[in-house]
């Protein structure tokens, strides 16, 4: 058994889940209040892709905002990156191209995923509208998760697939 | 920087964290709190590797290999949370290489973890601030947005809302002219018809005085009498057609579109003749059955004859024609008005039904709306116009008896 330790980054507009997604993820855990990242925070969980063990250090890195970009700084030697957006907020959607770019800008291009996070704040019929009307008229190279860190759908899946991801690359 | 700048600029001010690693990034010496700043056994201290605690430069290997080498002269990760506190992790060049011909410029690199607990607190309130701020005044612009589309939505509505209402005020004000017309036809067929009557009376006891005299002179005044008998048998119908022209039917039944055209065409010959168009009337069958409102037909039959008439009259040529036809087509009966007075516009043909569109400058553009009305949305069929040879054709279909 081999174990690897590689880095993945979050990144994604402030107040769209990139900390509660985390969360959920390496505790299992959801939390309702709002608090800024400030900086980065770097977090870790093992993973088994086949015989291998990967170390994830994940890097919950502070969102950007109108007038503040991310610092590329955090981005410096990441295998993955995961773009965050917040399906109830167009403009957090209206992002993820430039973040995609940002992160092939600075390490080049690695295995990335889209998470439209807060899906349980939309009913059933509006999401499967939602995710026709994306499927219609928007089109990614990277693959797509619709995940909630409140419910916990779709989390786990989506960073095991950006870990396969990271093994096949 | 080299180290000894980075500590003076610390300037005892900033508490500060640290350990020194070699070009195989191990572990030579650390301060006290790194230990328990990054978990780490004290056992396991001679064996350290800087991956072993210090997570946050994994990937930066190009970069701590540029600083050995005297490449890249320092870099720095700047608010990394740990343990409830922040810091800024710089890599910094440590001793230097004795012979300048190695590869590395120095032996070793320093990895200070800066405490910056404070300035980031300060500054994760501000971003707390001003995001929650943010997050307020999208959500009002969202909320603006969605007021502004409901508020065009519904101005929408009402806007279709209205020209539904004044189309409906329209045509009960036509139907209301029609009931009107319709009392004043029974009033006066009411007052007609006693003194036809009379006549008929009249004329056939004349007919049977002269009759038994049967002179020749008398003979002539029989066929005179005969003649007036008819034409007062005439009156007396035109006059019954009249009236039940203008009686609104009850229920839906099947009738017979050939007699309920001829109903009709009886009524507007005359005019037809005064205006030099040949008026025909083509029924495939004697009696062929639809299914619908036998007056209310009657009154389409007449606005389409009535605005074939004026089309004839504001286009004259020296062969003016409108025919009637009817047929039946499998499921439906097929009723055609065609004449050949130089046919609709080009520009009005597709909306030649809409409400207050129509080709006559006089016209109250009702006529036609009304007759799609009463076929379409009454009697369940279609009426559709079209342009044909040198003319305009009027097809309505209606389901068969």
């Amino acid at each position: 058994m081999t174990h690897i330790s590689r880095k993945i980054v979050l990144i994604g507009d402030f107040s769209t889940g990139k900390t509660s997604l985390i969360r959920r993820f390496v505790e299992n855990r959801f939390g309702d209040r709002y608090l800024s990242t400030v900086g980065v925070k770097v977090s870790k969980k093992q993973v088994n892709v086949g015989e291998t063990t990967y170390v994830l250090l994940i890097w919950d890195i502070e969102g950007g905002t109108a007038q503040k970009s991310i610092n590329t700084t955090y981005l410096r030697g990441a295998h993955g990156a995961i773009v965050v957006a917040d399906i109830t907020r167009n403009e957090t959607m209206a992002h993820i191209e430039t973040y995609l770019e940002t992160v092939e800008k600075h390490v080049g291009k690695v295995p990335a995923v889209i998470a439209y996070n807060k899906c349980d704040l939309l009913d059933k019929t509006a999401l499967e509208r939602f995710v026709e009307e994306r499927k219609t008229n928007v089109s990614f190279s990277v693959p797509t998760h619709y995940v909630s860190a409140k419910t916990g759908e779709g989390v786990e899946a989506m960073f095991l697939s950006l870990a396969k991801a990271l093994g096949e690359g | 920087m080299h180290i000894e700048e980075v500590f003076k600029a610390i300037n005892g001010n900033h508490k500060y964290e640290y350990f020194v690693i070699d070009t195989e990034h191990k572990v030579l010496e650390f301060s006290e709190n790194i230990l328990s700043l990054y978990d780490v056994n004290r056992t396991e201290c001679d064996k350290l590797q800087m991956h072993d605690i210090a997570e946050e430069l994994v990937g930066a290997e190009e970069e701590i290999k540029a600083v050995f080498e005297g490449t890249l002269e320092s870099f720095s990760i700047p608010f990394v949370y740990k343990k409830g506190r922040y810091y800024n992790i710089g890599v910094h060049p440590g001793k230097a290489t004795k012979r300048s011909s190695k590869a590395f410029k120095y032996r070793t690199v320093v990895v200070l973890l800066e405490d910056v607990n404070e300035i980031a607190t300060a500054q994760q309130a501000l971003i707390q601030e001003k995001n929650e701020k943010s997050l307020l005044l999208e959500e009002i612009f969202e909320k603006n947005r969605s007021l502004r589309k409901y508020n065009e939505k519904m101005q929408e509505m009402v806007k279709t809302e209205m020209a539904r209402v004044l189309e409906k005020q329209k045509m009960i004000e036509h139907k209301a002219r029609y009931i009107q017309m319709g009392e004043m036809v029974s009033m006066f067929t009411h007052q007609w018809k006693q003194p036809l009557n009379i006549i008929s009376i009249i004329g056939n006891v004349l007919k049977m005085n002269l009759s038994k005299k049967n002179t020749k002179a008398d003979k002539e005044t029989i066929e005179k009498i005969d003649r007036i008998l008819e034409q007062v048998e005439f009156m007396s119908k035109t006059i019954t057609d009249f009236q039940h022209f203008f009686r609104p039917t009850k229920e839906i039944k099947p009738f017979d579109v050939c007699r309920a055209i001829d109903d009709v065409v009886n009524i507007v010959r005359f005019l037809f003749e005064y205006h030099g168009i040949d008026l025909l009337c083509k029924c495939e069958k004697p009696v062929i059955e639809a299914i619908g409102f036998p007056n209310e037909f009657k009154q389409v039959i007449l606005t389409l004859l009535s605005n074939a008439k004026d089309a004839c009259v504001a286009n004259p040529n020296e062969n003016l024609k409108v025919i009637v036809e009817a047929e039946e087509d499998e499921g439906s009966v097929k009723v055609r008005v065609k004449d050949n007075a130089g046919g609709i516009p080009e520009t009005l043909i597709d909306k030649i039904f809409d409400l207050y569109v129509g080709t006559k400058e006089e016209g109250s553009g009702l006529g036609l709306t009304l007759a799609k009305n009463i076929i379409e949305k009454n009697m369940g069929g279609k009426i559709s116009a079209r342009n044909e040879e040198d003319g305009a054709v009027f097809e309505i279909s209606l389901q068969k008896a």
